[in-house]
């Protein structure tokens, strides 16, 4: 028996995956109203990185639907192990921002507010890598482009900026330096992209180690 | 610096293939497929602009989304608004003629009839407009 919620979270993860702009639209409104009027209770940030959070946990949850980490079956919104997921999807994408919160934390560790629930599991318990693998890398193919899609998340903005305007919006050394123009020459431009790709190789590869690690 | 030169590359072959004629392609794919470490900078670059797109995509696409849900909270605000208004002004109209209706007359001095029920003072004469009906009277 499936309740008024189930199929509505089934038909909009359906028409997420189906590309529906209007269902996209009104996903993306239900889980922002549910995000804004829970959050504090879960973590604590202030409002311009739980505003990033929020940005970071829909693409990452986008990106989930698009690859089929979940989908619908038999008018289910089905998970990890082709198992219906075990609560609505409003608790998944908290479960996400979760993550992507450790990760904030991680940057800027004076935010881990001992008042919060998840501000006191970290001061308990650490970060705990294992639920970060299982939550955000468990596609069956290309884990390493579900990696660097979660590193990009977290690059410096200086490094967002030019890999975005470079691969993204396609533009040429001549025209980002010309639209950033603290970059003093285009051999020094090139020199940082060069140094962005590096360091999000090297963040990825060790992501990569630790998932087939674990 | 090599390897600086040679992302140059990947980068030409994943954004700009088509100032790349076939032989240059041909050569470029065989190079890496030759080279292991080449490949995997080529697979990397290709998921890292797989990434980026797709981010840069979904993030135009929550702008727009975010407006929608303004311009709709601040619809149904103004809708809430109106259908207050609405149903004041309808009220209002519907409860006036009550008070109408009801309206005390205490204030109102006499009876509905008492003007003409005075009684003519002592020095009236006959045609005077109190004591009798001065139209009939002219046209007699």
């Amino acid at each position: 028996m499936r309740t008024t919620q189930q199929e509505k979270e089934a038909r909009l993860v359906a028409g997420m995956y189906d590309k529906n702009r209007k269902i996209q639209s009104e996903l993306y409104a239900y889980c922002s109203k549910y995000f804004w009027a829970n959050y504090r209770g879960v973590f604590f940030a202030d409002e311009e990185s739980a505003t990033e959070i929020f940005q970071n946990t829909f693409i990452a949850m986008w990106e989930n639907i698009e690859r089929r980490k979940i989908y619908v079956s038999d008018g289910r919104v089905m998970g990890k192990n082709n198992e219906p997921l075990s609560g609505s999807i409003l608790t998944y994408f908290m479960g996400i921002a979760r993550i992507k919160y450790l990760e904030w934390v991680r940057e800027q560790p004076t935010y881990a507010d001992p008042e919060t629930e998840m501000g006191r599991k970290i001061k308990e318990e650490g970060f705990d890598a294992q639920q970060y693998i299982n939550m955000l890398y468990d596609s069956e193919d290309n884990k390493m482009l579900d990696i660097i899609a979660d590193v990009i998340s977290h690059m410096s903005e200086r490094c967002c900026e030019i890999l975005s305007k470079f691969y993204y919006e396609e533009k040429d050394l001549d025209t980002i330096l010309l639209e950033i123009p603290t970059i003093g020459s285009k051999n020094a431009l090139k020199t940082k992209k060069h140094k962005c790709m590096e360091s999000l190789r090297t963040s990825a590869r060790n992501i990569y180690h630790n998932y087939l690690n674990s | 610096m090599d390897n600086i030169n040679f992302q140059d590359r990947i980068d030409e072959y994943l954004l700009h293939d088509e100032t790349m004629s076939e032989e240059e392609k041909v050569q470029f794919l065989k190079e890496i497929e030759e080279d292991a470490e080449k490949k995997e900078q080529y697979e990397f670059t290709k998921n890292v602009k797989q990434a980026i797109v797709s981010r840069g995509e979904k993030l135009k696409a929550m702008t727009e989304f975010q407006k929608e849900m303004k311009s709709h909270y601040h619809r149904k605000t103004w809708l809430w608004i109106s259908s207050i208004a609405a149903v004041l002004v309808i009220g209002f109209f519907a409860i006036n003629p009550l008070f109408v209706e009801n309206s005390p007359t205490d204030n109102v001095r006499g009876d509905e009839n008492d003007v003409f029920e005075m009684t003519a003072p002592a020095d009236s004469i006959d045609t005077d407009s109190i004591s009798s009906d001065t139209i009939t009277s002219l046209h007699k």
